[in-house]
């Protein structure tokens, strides 16, 4: 198995770099019971992380969505992968850094954030960064299984699979019962921003799904770049819907008052998996076009390097 | 595609060129998908006839790298047939 291409090999350190402060300040959290350290570590260097990931997966999706002509397939995947990534960006540009009230926020700076604007912008950047990324992800992944299927190369479900799929479905469904019963009791509780979160619920299950179908396909694929790319988006998916199961398992009570913040940790997974996916297909490209006498790209000019 | 499709028969005109290419064919599947996928195309491929080991590689290249990809590992297959 050859190394993984230099681009993944920073995100994976810049995030052991991040984890190992962040390791710290949950620390003082633990001794202390303050949540003050941890707070700036996430307004500050957590948030930095945020817009820094989801930016450079835009731009490598960008890259890998050019080598695709407009009658090719896969342009339309990488486009909407693409537009995903855009909108995680923007989302957290807005949830993270806009509506919050932190040194570099320019609209501190300016003097134009209050209450008002800052709920309206968190708004936003939570109905961006969840069900409409999540939405434009789940046509381009679900354009893949298609392909893959068309060429044959979609592998059966395993009974663990299935049981997955069906747990994952069960809880979907408690998920919109819970909302049609808040729906029937108390509807003048329900505004746009709540209508439109409410996707997040079921967009996971369908993402899930289709990793689940892509983990198999990787399994039948084998080791090749390619199919680590793939491998590498249904990482993504899994650890969002691991962050989100967190977040449900805290809504309940599960999870004790020390155990919370570990769950804030477990989102700078899946935007670090969603940027090295596309760099293993930029390195699949870059190794095709090596030694060839390609005008594109030629060994003088790498691509993911 | 055309261009594509001309190097590629170029490629399999003869039984040893047929043959060369086709193991070549075979490093490239293994290098951007993986020995499993290697082992789909090689029985799509035995199932269908000989030769066709060429064109399931090619349509899984083509598919998943882009054709601009495709064509370069064409040209490297063409412009170094050892």
């Amino acid at each position: 198995m050859s190394t993984a291409p230099r681009n993944v090999r920073r995100l994976w350190m810049s995030l052991g770099a991040l984890l190992t402060i962040g390791l710290a300040a949950y620390g003082h959290f633990v001794l202390t019971g303050s949540y003050d350290l941890l707070v700036l570590y996430f307004r500050n260097a957590g948030a930095a992380f945020f817009l820094c990931v989801t930016g450079a997966a835009a731009y490598f999706a960008y890259q890998v969505r050019s080598h695709f002509d407009a009658t090719e397939p896969m342009r339309l995947t990488w486009t909407m992968v693409l537009l995903s990534g855009c909108c995680q960006f923007a989302g957290l540009a807005c949830s993270q850094v806009l509506s919050m009230d932190i040194a570099w926020n320019p609209l501190v700076r300016l003097g134009a954030l209050n209450a008002q604007r800052s709920r309206t912008l968190h708004d936003i950047g939570l109905i961006l960064n969840s069900p409409v990324a999540m939405a434009l992800l789940a046509v381009g992944l679900g354009r893949v299984l298609v392909l893959k299927r068309r060429l044959e190369l979609v592998g059966r479900l395993t009974v663990k699979n299935r049981i997955l799929v069906g747990a994952v479905l069960v809880f979907t469904a408690d998920q919109l019962f819970e909302l049609g019963r808040m729906l029937a009791f108390n509807r003048a509780a329900v505004n746009v921003t709540q209508v439109l979160l409410w996707f997040t619920d079921p967009l996971p299950a369908v993402l899930l799904i289709q990793a689940v179908s892509i983990r198999r396909l990787v399994i039948n694929l084998g080791d090749g770049l390619v199919a680590r790319c793939w491998w590498m988006m249904a990482a993504g998916v899994v650890f969002t819907s691991a962050g989100d199961a967190f977040m449900w398992a805290q809504n309940y009570g599960m999870i004790p008052r020390m155990l919370v913040p570990v769950g804030w940790f477990i989102w700078f997974f899946p935007v670090t998996a969603f940027a090295s996916a596309p760099c293993y297909q930029l390195e699949a490209v870059r190794q095709a076009h090596e030694g060839s006498y390609s005008l594109r790209v030629s060994p003088e000019q790498p691509l993911a390097e | 595609m055309a261009g594509l499709e001309h190097k590629l028969d170029v490629l399999t005109s003869g039984a040893d060129s047929l043959a060369g290419a086709g193991k070549r064919v075979e490093a490239e599947v293994q290098r951007f998908f993986g020995a499993e996928a290697l082992r789909g195309v090689q029985s799509a491929a035995s199932a269908s006839g000989s030769g066709t080991i060429v064109f399931a590689a090619d349509r899984l290249l083509v598919t998943f790298l882009g054709r601009s990809a495709a064509m370069a590992i064409t040209r490297k297959l063409y412009s170094d047939p050892k």
